[in-house]
């Protein structure tokens, strides 16, 4: 049940979001469970007891399913990767490093602060190292059309 | 061919989706791949997420220059599926220039979700987030009561053009004083978790991982733009409800 409820939470809160960013339809629904998935992988891999692996294991597990999301749907993956990430973003970290610097405690401060840059890094690697090889395709795939990026 | 209305065509079209939230890449891709299907000998495109800078060259050699500036980023994903889908359409076959620029005309004044749809949004992202992050439901209904007064100051707000900064500021001052208020009226009432949840609505989340992705993937100048540009915000969401913390420490 431990970890249903907070899947769910995350599906109810990217289903929110996709109101804000004018995402429609089908893929809303799409989008919104990739969030339940990111959170999923992310509660899978608590065995590990490292939390970094966790976030970069979650967010490997959403750019898979917003890259196949998009080449079915044929839609851009922007719109999946933003709304499924957002469970991901560590916004309690993001809280508590102001709430720090407020207070005056600079450990504490520059701790968490830190902390909280490296699971952002963690993501954003997670990221990369699913869609860095799409992105190679893609290069190649452009470059038999004649087609030079800039 | 007119191809200083190509050039306009092309810009238009890559700083609509820079506009809507699509990616550096894209937009540069997008722009390119357009560029190509009509003709033009070579062209350079330079984005950023606040200007686009393109150069298309005619069969000849000569150049068409043109300079493009963002004014306004929100996100609206719906846009930049069709943004997309025109373009593909309009490199795959043919579509005369002066109804190209009609699309994206259509396109920017596309739908948006009503409202009372958006406030709700706003309120369901706090609400299901005060849960996520452990509260109960006093934390969340107090959470997402902060998520409709984000968006009351947002639509106060929006025909003012404020900055980024002085918006942010206003809104978390907002959530720090209904949380805040929020624990002196119910015993038991976990402010943090409620905090928290309140402010994932105004956290630049995707602004932090795209900015780290920007910086891997070679767009330094863009990383260092979001970067910044996130770091204001949560500058502004600091201030904001620090002020009231600080307040309420004095009395």
């Amino acid at each position: 049940m431990d970890i249903f409820l907070p899947c769910l939470y995350s599906f109810a809160a990217c289903l929110g979001y996709c109101l804000r960013v004018n995402l429609r339809g089908r893929k809303m629904v799409l989008a919104s469970l990739g969030g339940a998935i990111g959170w999923l992988f992310y509660l899978l891999f608590s065995f590990t007891g490292y939390e970094l692996l966790q976030y970069f294991a979650g967010s490997v597990a959403i750019t898979v399913y917003a890259e196949v999301m998009a080449r079915v749907n044929k839609t851009p993956v922007t719109g999946f990767l933003l709304v499924s990430m957002l469970p991901m973003v560590p916004g309690g970290g993001i809280y508590h490093t102001m709430e720090y610097a407020v207070l005056g405690d600079i450990d504490a401060f520059i701790r968490t602060g830190l902390y909280t840059f490296a699971i952002a890094a963690a993501l954003a690697i997670g990221m990369l190292v699913v869609s860095s090889p799409v992105r190679l395709v893609r290069n190649w795939k452009n470059r038999k059309e004649g087609i030079r990026l800039p | 061919m007119d191809y200083n209305e190509l050039a306009k065509v092309g810009a238009e079209l890559g700083s609509l989706l820079i506009q809507y939230g699509a990616e550096i890449y894209r937009a540069e891709e997008s722009m390119v791949r357009l560029f190509a299907a009509y003709g033009a000998q070579e062209s350079q495109v330079f984005a950023l997420t606040t200007c686009i800078n393109v150069t298309v060259f005619k069969p000849g050699g000569e150049p068409v220059t043109r300079i493009s500036r963002v004014q306004i980023r929100t996100f609206d994903l719906d846009k930049i599926d069709r943004l997309n889908d025109l373009c593909r359409r309009a490199c795959a076959q043919y579509i005369p220039l002066w109804r190209l620029e009609r699309a994206l005309k259509r396109i920017e004044m596309g739908k948006v979700f009503s409202r009372p749809l958006q406030a709700a949004g706003l309120a369901g992202v706090a609400f299901a987030f005060a849960l996520f992050f452990g509260g109960g439901l006093e934390e969340a209904a107090v959470s997402g009561l902060t998520g409709l007064a984000i968006f009351a100051i947002q639509e106060l707000l929006n025909p003012f053009r404020p900055n980024l900064f002085f918006s942010t500021l206003l809104q978390s001052l907002c959530i720090g004083v209904l949380c805040i208020g929020g624990s002196y009226l119910l015993p038991g009432f976990q402010r943090d978790i409620a905090i928290i949840g309140a402010v994932m609505n105004l956290v630049p989340g995707i602004a932090i991982t795209s900015f780290i992705r920007d910086l891997l993937s070679g767009d330094y100048l863009s990383g260092a733009l979001r970067f910044m540009e996130s770091m204001i915000v949560a500058g502004a969401i600091a201030l904001g409800v620090g002020i009231v913390l600080f307040l309420t420490q004095l009395f």
